[in-house]
């Protein structure tokens, strides 16, 4: 592990962002559709998995209990045909090694 | 000053508002910023028009595409003139000096492209080009330390048996597309004197595409290029909180290769939902014939370095006399997510505990990997200075690129080499390591054990017997 931290130059706020990962087998239409018309910016699916990113409010107004910190964010504003098509939508945590995640 | 190769650039998708990004008067904060932000149907169209115009896309965001391309196709599309320019600024320390603008007289403000002459007129409202940073205040060559340690390029590529490559099979990584998925990457002044190529794309949640903070990605690519000097290098700059996502871009640029510096301490099943996601990630680009090389851990049971697909990068240590033992900072140990999965596979050169403080690598100046190991005696600490952009580090994360690099290496001998080939072949012509325990308490023995898996990896053999796969 590395050793204890000190007061490290530190980068500007990102961008709001979420990893929507969808159940095995399951294809991404309908759910990419929904993300992209509601108007969030929407990266390449890869395995089981795309990443959503939007300014903030939009980010809020989708999941509420988005904060920005790592978490399964709740899915009750998603509409239920989409949330059907959807295992979940997480805020990952930093990795645990290598490039050191924020104070 | 000519013109860089590549120009980078932030181009404006028409608001919602009506009014442009780059002609209102007001200031843009929070509060008003919505009106700036483009409807997803003209970000689409306009990321659609700018790829068809020939430019790179990087990162598509409510308010501006991050586009990419070499100066005269911005000047045959945008119907303008690219210049130079030096003009006076401050930079690190607070040093006056000169940097390199690229300009356009398109209009009086200074850096915006004019797009109403341009085939995507009707979706994007203007091109702001990015302005070049040239951080000066760096050293590019690493402060002397008495205490045994590598340097890059040299100590590492002949500890892992690649000058041989270089020098008489003549193969450098051309042609080979590595990407990195890390915290970004900074022109270091030693990157720049010795004339490798990069580019940086932003990972979705990821920004200041010039800045790496951390400083760990921009360190971990020096080994990268000290093993395969001429690859095409990009780094994926990653969000900390979106890392699969970063990884998720980095597959859509379909490289030759990934190397993946980082991961979650999971030692028991079941994997959370963004490690399944990941591994569902990791599975496709093998599939599709990516090499993923990842580091097996510090101390912890890493995910996606246990992932069965990928090749897992594990620690040696090389002594002074060219000794070699099991590196008590490197992960090593039996997969319990994964049955008969052992990890590492092989092993690159890696220090010892307590902090692994071994190779001399570039970083941003004050970044977190400068100040968190400068100002202290070694071997906790790397005795350079908190802000002279020089860190002693190295982990299974170093591992990685440099395993990464013979990948390039063997990929250029072999341009059909397979995932599975690169770990057959690294695993049968790395070198025995029969000394030393890792950071779990594994012992080095004769022939592949958990410790170091095969042992150190050897360039040269790696890529004689790729070539001889043709």
């Amino acid at each position: 592990m590395p050793p204890p931290r000190r007061r490290p130059r530190r980068e500007a706020d990102r961008p709001a962002a979420a990893l929507a990962i969808l159940p095995q087998g399951q294809s991404d239409d309908e759910v990419r559709e929904f993300f992209e018309q509601a108007g969030f910016a929407v990266g390449p699916t890869v395995g089981i998995s795309f990443s959503i990113e939007a300014p903030e409010p939009l980010m809020k107004e989708t999941f509420p209990d988005f904060d920005g910190r790592p978490r399964e964010l709740s899915l009750r504003k998603v509409p239920r045909k989409v949330r059907r098509r959807l295992d979940s939508v997480v805020v990952e945590r930093p990795p645990d090694f290598g490039p050191f995640g924020p104070p | 000053m000519p013109l860089p190769e590549v120009v980078y650039a932030q181009a404006s998708p028409t608001s919602m508002g009506g009014t442009s990004l780059f002609a209102t008067g007001a200031r843009i904060r929070a509060a008003n910023v919505p009106s700036f932000f483009a409807s997803a149907g003209v970000v689409r169209a306009a990321e659609r028009a700018l790829k068809r115009a020939g430019f790179k896309v990087l990162n598509v965001a409510p308010t501006t595409i991050n586009i990419a391309g070499p100066p005269d196709l911005y000047e045959s599309v945008f119907q303008t003139e690219l210049f130079t320019e030096e003009r006076e600024v401050v930079k690190l320390l607070g040093t006056p000096d000169t940097a390199t603008f690229v300009e356009t007289r398109d209009t009086d403000m200074p850096g915006l492209i004019d797009t109403s002459n341009s085939p995507v007129a009707n979706v994007v409202e203007g091109v702001a080009i990015e302005r070049p940073v040239y951080y000066m205040a760096p050293n590019a060559y690493p402060p002397p330390k008495a205490y045994w340690h590598l340097r890059v390029p040299g100590d590492v590529s002949m500890g892992l048996g690649a000058d041989a490559v270089h020098r008489r099979m003549g193969l450098t990584g051309k042609g080979v597309n590595v990407v990195m998925v890390d915290s970004g990457w900074f022109a270091h002044p030693y990157f720049v004197g010795r004339g490798y190529r990069a580019s940086v794309g932003l990972g979705p949640g990821a920004m200041n595409i010039n800045l790496d903070g951390s400083g760990h990605g921009t360190g971990e690519s020096a080994n990268l290029y000290a093993l395969a000097p001429d690859i095409e290098f990009t780094m994926m700059k990653m969000s900390f909180f979106n890392s699969t996502a970063a990884f998720n871009a980095a597959v859509a640029l379909q490289p030759d290769i990934i190397s993946v510096s980082w991961g979650t301490d999971v030692e028991k099943p079941p994997l959370g939902a963004a490690d399944r996601a990941l591994a569902a990630s990791v599975a496709a680009a093998v599939e599709s014939g990516i090499i993923v090389v990842a580091a097996s851990g510090n101390g912890q049971f890493s995910f996606p370095g246990q992932h069965p697909d990928v090749i897992s990068a594990g620690g040696v240590y090389m002594e002074e006399d060219g000794a070699l033992q099991a590196s008590s900072y490197a992960s090593g140990f039996p997969s319990k997510i994964f049955s008969r999965r052992n990890t590492p596979d092989v092993s690159g050169l890696v220090g010892m505990a307590p902090n692994g403080t071994y190779i001399a690598l570039p970083v941003e100046p004050s970044s977190e990997m400068d100040t968190v190991f400068g100002g202290g005696a070694h071997p906790a600490k790397d005795e350079t200075k908190t802000d002279d952009g020089w860190a002693m580090f190295s982990g299974t994360s170093a591992a990685a690129p440099q395993l990464a690099g013979i990948c390039a290496l063997m990929k250029e001998a072999n341009p059909n080499l397979t995932p599975k080939d690169a770990r057959d072949i690294l695993k049968r012509t790395a070198r025995d390591v029969k000394k030393g325990k890792n950071a779990m308490g594994h012992r080095a023995k004769a022939g592949r054990d958990v410790a170091t898996g095969a042992g150190l990896a050897d360039a040269q053999k790696a890529v004689q017997a790729a070539a001889r796969r043709r």
